[in-house]
């Protein structure tokens, strides 16, 4: 008895040694790893992740893929934190303001040489404004995009007598009047001029300085072109709206993405400039909300922000082929449909917003439109820190609305500070 | 006295043998980042590449009116909420020590701590809430006719109003730990002295001015000291609740650091704040340790 235990413990001992010292060895052969660092994991859910999950690995067996989640605030700061530690995730999702930051701290690499040996059809689908480059090496792969928009609630507009979005800036500040009364808490928009994340600089300053004519800045020679007569312009029209005409919700330079999508989805507020990831958040603010969607209203021209997340692969990256595999697959046809349908999100390849299923969500096809337009521009990939540039442009802005500079005085002011980031970089 | 020595000197090492590894978690942990503070500080850093500038960034940040009007409203940020957390602080404690029935004493005890125990970012975002344009302040105000119900005033959005809206919210958080700080120390102040005074024929305010000031002096330097480095290095409250803006109005040091270092990429030049900063603090707590160690003598 002592006998025959002592065997079956010697086989069971051999048996877990070789499963320690062989198995590890063997799944290794079998199954390449990849962490995709991204903050959507909170916003989509884990049911989704674990859908995309599923389907890339089916299409690609021997590739493990490992969603590592870390929430949107301070993801920029922790990513730099991640870089100096050593322990960058093989593939990044980045916002479009970092691109340039990113590769000039040496955190990604450039994917010039992978997407050349892709098929034509791979890169010609991704839309032009992503095929921007920075110091002539391409960075990154869209995920999601889109352009920002008029959202406009369509129950006040009717009750105000309008039959339809404004489509200048004469008719803008028309309506916005109209739909503006102080008495009843109710303002045709909501002003957004807080500092901090200056982001906000997209949905109002930046499209109205290139519908008004302007530039944000001149290419060739680097330097910020924004205080044109054209901007300084702009800039003053809106002024007048918030401080003349009063058409926005009070606390302008405190309200910020958070307070502008609350406020519109109470139902009194008129009008708001967003992207199209602004209407998964109206559904779950207010699923009862009667709005509509319509490209920005233009001035001298039309003119938008394009933004969008984006995948970059990390100089940090253990197994680059796979990771690449990866990046290829979320950004071309397969994988962006996936994305675009479970997040609800505006896809970064035309040949998906081309499909029969997107053409079906009528409120997306403003944004189609408004990215089809003159001017959908996204100047942030061609900014060496977009975050810093946009913070100054935020206090200026901040400055000319409180009287404390003319608009000629902040955009000035604010373009010498732009010159010297340019300058640094250059 | 020979055998006297060797215990003495086996128990000297016995109790180094136990002191060492926390000592080197310490080194670590607190000298390792404070030495490489002060060394990026003499250097143009972004993480990518490092160029020694000396005191460039020292210089630099000398000629910045940024840094001067951050540094200001950092001593004026904490000025006001020491002297408020004190006076409130004093006044609640005086309050809760009068004879007051005991539930009702320990009823508002409970309740009046609980500022104290919210996380700083948490309270920020209930005042940014009641702070808000159609907030409860202004629907407060304008129902006693302060202000115009439609002239709804942006405390956080004003530049004249932002850096004391975040004063007063942390004022609010932390005046609680005064309180309590205060009403320990009044508990510990020997009642013959109150009866002895009172005999003698002395006034309410002169039994708090020569009897309760004088006995809490210890506690008040202490509590004072302590909140002084707390509140001068704060950085959650103005994060929250206007980000160092509008225009910069409420920019503190913490603040500043933290977008030089992480926005702008200027880590050398954030440095340079952080050790201004680290000075100040160092000072102060040069007094806090010499108060304490006369204190154990």
């Amino acid at each position: 008895m002592d006998r025959q235990r002592r065997i079956l413990s010697a086989t069971l001992g051999a048996l877990a040694l070789a499963g320690m010292v062989g198995l590890p060895g063997a799944a290794q052969a079998q199954q390449k790893e990849v962490r995709w660092g991204q903050w959507k994991g909170t916003e989509v859910g884990e049911k989704f992740m674990a859908e995309l999950k599923a389907a890339f690995e089916k299409d690609h067996p021997d590739i493990k893929l490992v969603p590592v989640d870390s929430p949107f605030t301070g993801f920029h700061d922790r990513a730099i934190v991640l870089h100096q530690a050593k322990k960058l995730p093989d593939v990044l999702m980045v916002q479009v303001d970092w691109v340039a930051e990113f590769a000039d701290l040496g955190m990604i690499a450039p994917i010039d040489d992978r997407i050349a040996k892709e098929p034509k059809e791979f890169y010609a689908g991704i839309p032009t404004t992503f095929h921007q480059k920075w110091r002539d090496k391409q960075y990154y792969l869209p995920v999601e995009s889109g352009a920002v928009a008029l959202f406009y609630n369509t129950d006040l507009f009717k009750a105000a007598g309008l039959s339809g979005p404004p489509k200048t800036w004469d008719e803008f500040a028309d309506y916005a009047r109209k739909l503006t009364n102080a008495d009843k808490r109710q303002f045709a928009v909501t002003g957004t001029l807080q500092g901090e994340p200056p982001t906000n600089m997209t949905y109002e300053i930046y499209p109205l300085l290139l519908q008004g004519g302007a530039k944000l800045i001149d290419v060739p020679s680097r330097k910020a072109v924004f205080n044109s007569p054209e901007g300084v312009a702009a800039v003053e029209w809106y002024i007048e709206r918030i401080n003349k005409d009063k058409i926005s919700v009070p606390g302008v330079l405190s309200n910020g993405e958070r307070e502008k999508r609350a406020n519109f989805a109470t139902g009194n507020i008129a009008m708001m400039f967003e992207g199209p990831w602004g209407i998964a958040i109206q559904k779950q603010l207010n699923p009862k909300l009667n709005y509509d969607i319509a490209p920005l209203p233009a001035g001298k021209a039309p003119g938008t922000m394009v933004r969008g997340s984006l995948n970059a692969l990390t100089s940090q990256a253990q197994d680059n082929d796979a990771a690449w595999t990866f990046m290829r697959w979320l950004s071309g046809p397969t994988g962006n449909a996936i994305w675009a349908k479970g997040t609800g999100s505006f896809p970064a390849r035309t040949d998906v917003t081309a499909q029969d299923w997107f053409k079906e969500q009528k409120l997306f096809q403003a944004f189609v439109t408004q990215m089809a337009q003159p001017n959908a521009e996204s100047p942030f990939l061609m900014m060496p820190n977009a975050v810093q540039m946009n913070k100054v442009m935020s206090t200026e802005m901040q400055n000319a609305v409180q009287g404390k500079k003319t608009a000629k005085q902040a955009l000035d002011d604010a373009a010498a500070e732009w010159n010297k980031v340019l300058a640094a970089a250059k | 006295m020979l055998l006297a020595l060797k215990r003495r000197y086996r128990e000297e090492v016995l109790a180094i043998s136990f002191l060492w590894p926390a000592l080197l978690v310490l080194c670590g942990l607190l000298l390792y980042p404070l030495a490489d503070v002060v060394r990026l500080s003499f250097y143009e850093s972004n993480l990518q590449k490092e160029v020694w500038v000396g005191f460039g960034n020292y210089i630099a940040l000398f000629n910045d009116p940024l840094f001067w009007k951050s540094f200001w409203q950092t001593v004026v940020f904490t000025a006001f909420s020491v002297a408020l957390h004190l006076v409130i602080g004093l006044a609640l404690a005086l309050l809760l020590n009068m004879r007051l029935d005991p539930v009702f004493r320990a009823l508002a005890r409970g309740l009046l701590i609980v500022p104290w125990l919210l996380a700083p970012t948490v309270a920020g975002m209930i005042w940014v809430l009641m702070l808000a344009p159609f907030g409860i302040i202004n629907g407060m105000l304008s129902s006693v006719g302060l202000i115009d119900a439609n002239f709804a005033v942006s405390w956080l959005g004003d530049t004249s109003t932002a850096l004391g809206s975040v004063t007063a919210m942390n004022v609010w958080r932390a005046f609680p730990f005064f309180m309590v700080m205060l009403l320990a120390g009044l508990q510990a102040i020997p009642k013959q002295l109150y009866e002895a005074a009172s005999i003698d024929g002395a006034t309410l305010w002169h039994q708090f001015w020569h009897i309760t000031l004088p006995q809490l002096r210890s506690v008040i330097t202490t509590i004072v000291l302590l909140d002084s480095i707390w509140t001068f290095r704060a950085f959650d409250p103005v994060f929250v609740m206007t980000g160092g803006g509008p225009a910069h109005a409420s920019e503190v040091l913490a603040t500043a650091i933290y977008f030089d270092g992480f926005q702008k990429l200027r880590f050398g030049y954030a440095s340079a704040q952080a050790m201004v900063m680290f000075l100040v603090l160092f000072i102060v707590s040069a007094f806090y340790v010499r108060r304490a160690m006369n204190a154990n003598q």
